[in-house]
């Protein structure tokens, strides 16, 4: 058996460091530290995703979804103060399906290979910005709902 | 790329939308429910774009692109639901929300 390379390391180390955050977000008692493990978890996401040659889209998922969706996960924590806990009558049903839903995930996943890719961001920019102009038009309008959320919650009456 | 790499990959997005399914199935807090499905979605975004990484196409890569920024909206918009539910009851807890309490 030949010895890893560094590549295959740092994939190891992305995929576990992942996985080991995303239980402790769970398994944890305080909403505070799950936020922000939850945080850890998406820098070892983007880590194999960058891994995976997607470096812009790894990136862009530090930015946007480290960046601001987990911030404002941990802001909205503070807010509203301590968690309320675990439902331990639920654990051996969830359990059940959360195996069934990784193995379905697994035997869909397993048909393709996946490779190296190398993206043209040109052509990238042109394909979202060209083909998918609507697209990107309805995701600025769903954007300028969460600025109206934002608002909501700020202008609310006590 | 080896097999071991995509085994690593493959295994790495099922466990974590199993966790995150897992966590969102038995929290009683909104907030960690919340948690766990981001925790599915990271696992998702990984499968989806493991999955068309084999495929020429830049299909995959835009449509990872917009989920996330549709991901941040929907947490953005979830989090201030769950901001004014604190302040209307008092708790995040989802069975002391009137109409989901638990009958026994």
């Amino acid at each position: 058996m030949s010895p890893l390379s560094m590549f295959e390391v740092y994939v190891l180390l992305a995929a576990l460091a992942s996985l080991v955050s995303a239980a402790l977000a769970v398994k944890v008692k305080e909403d505070f530290y799950s936020a922000i493990l939850l945080g850890l978890t998406g820098l070892g996401v983007a880590a194999l995703i960058g891994l995976l040659g997607y470096t812009f889209l790894a990136v862009f998922h530090v930015m946007v979804y480290v960046g601001a969706t987990v911030t404002f996960v941990v802001f909205g924590v503070l807010l509203v103060g301590r968690g309320a806990g675990f439902e331990k009558r639920m654990g051996v049903p969830a359990l059940a399906v959360s195996a069934l839903l990784a193995a379905a995930l697994f035997s869909l996943l397993s048909t393709s290979k996946p490779t190296r890719v190398n993206i043209d961001l040109s052509s990238a920019a042109s394909a979202i910005l060209g083909e998918n102009a609507v697209a990107l038009t309805l995701l600025a309008l769903s954007l300028a709902s969460l600025v109206i959320a934002g608002i909501a919650v700020a202008s609310e009456e006590r | 790329m080896i097999d071991m790499m995509a085994e690593i990959y493959f295994l790495t997005s099922a466990l974590l939308a199993a966790v995150g399914a897992y966590g969102a199935l038995v929290s009683r807090s909104a907030i960690k429910a919340l948690i766990s499905l981001e925790i599915l979605f990271n696992g998702v975004v990984l499968g989806a774009l493991a999955l068309t990484s084999s495929s020429a196409s830049l299909g995959g890569f835009i449509l990872v692109v917009f989920s996330v920024v549709l991901g941040s909206v929907e947490v953005g918009v979830l989090v201030s639901i769950l901001v004014l539910l604190y302040r209307r009851f008092r708790s995040v807890d989802v069975y002391q929300v009137p109409g989901l309490e638990v009958v026994e």
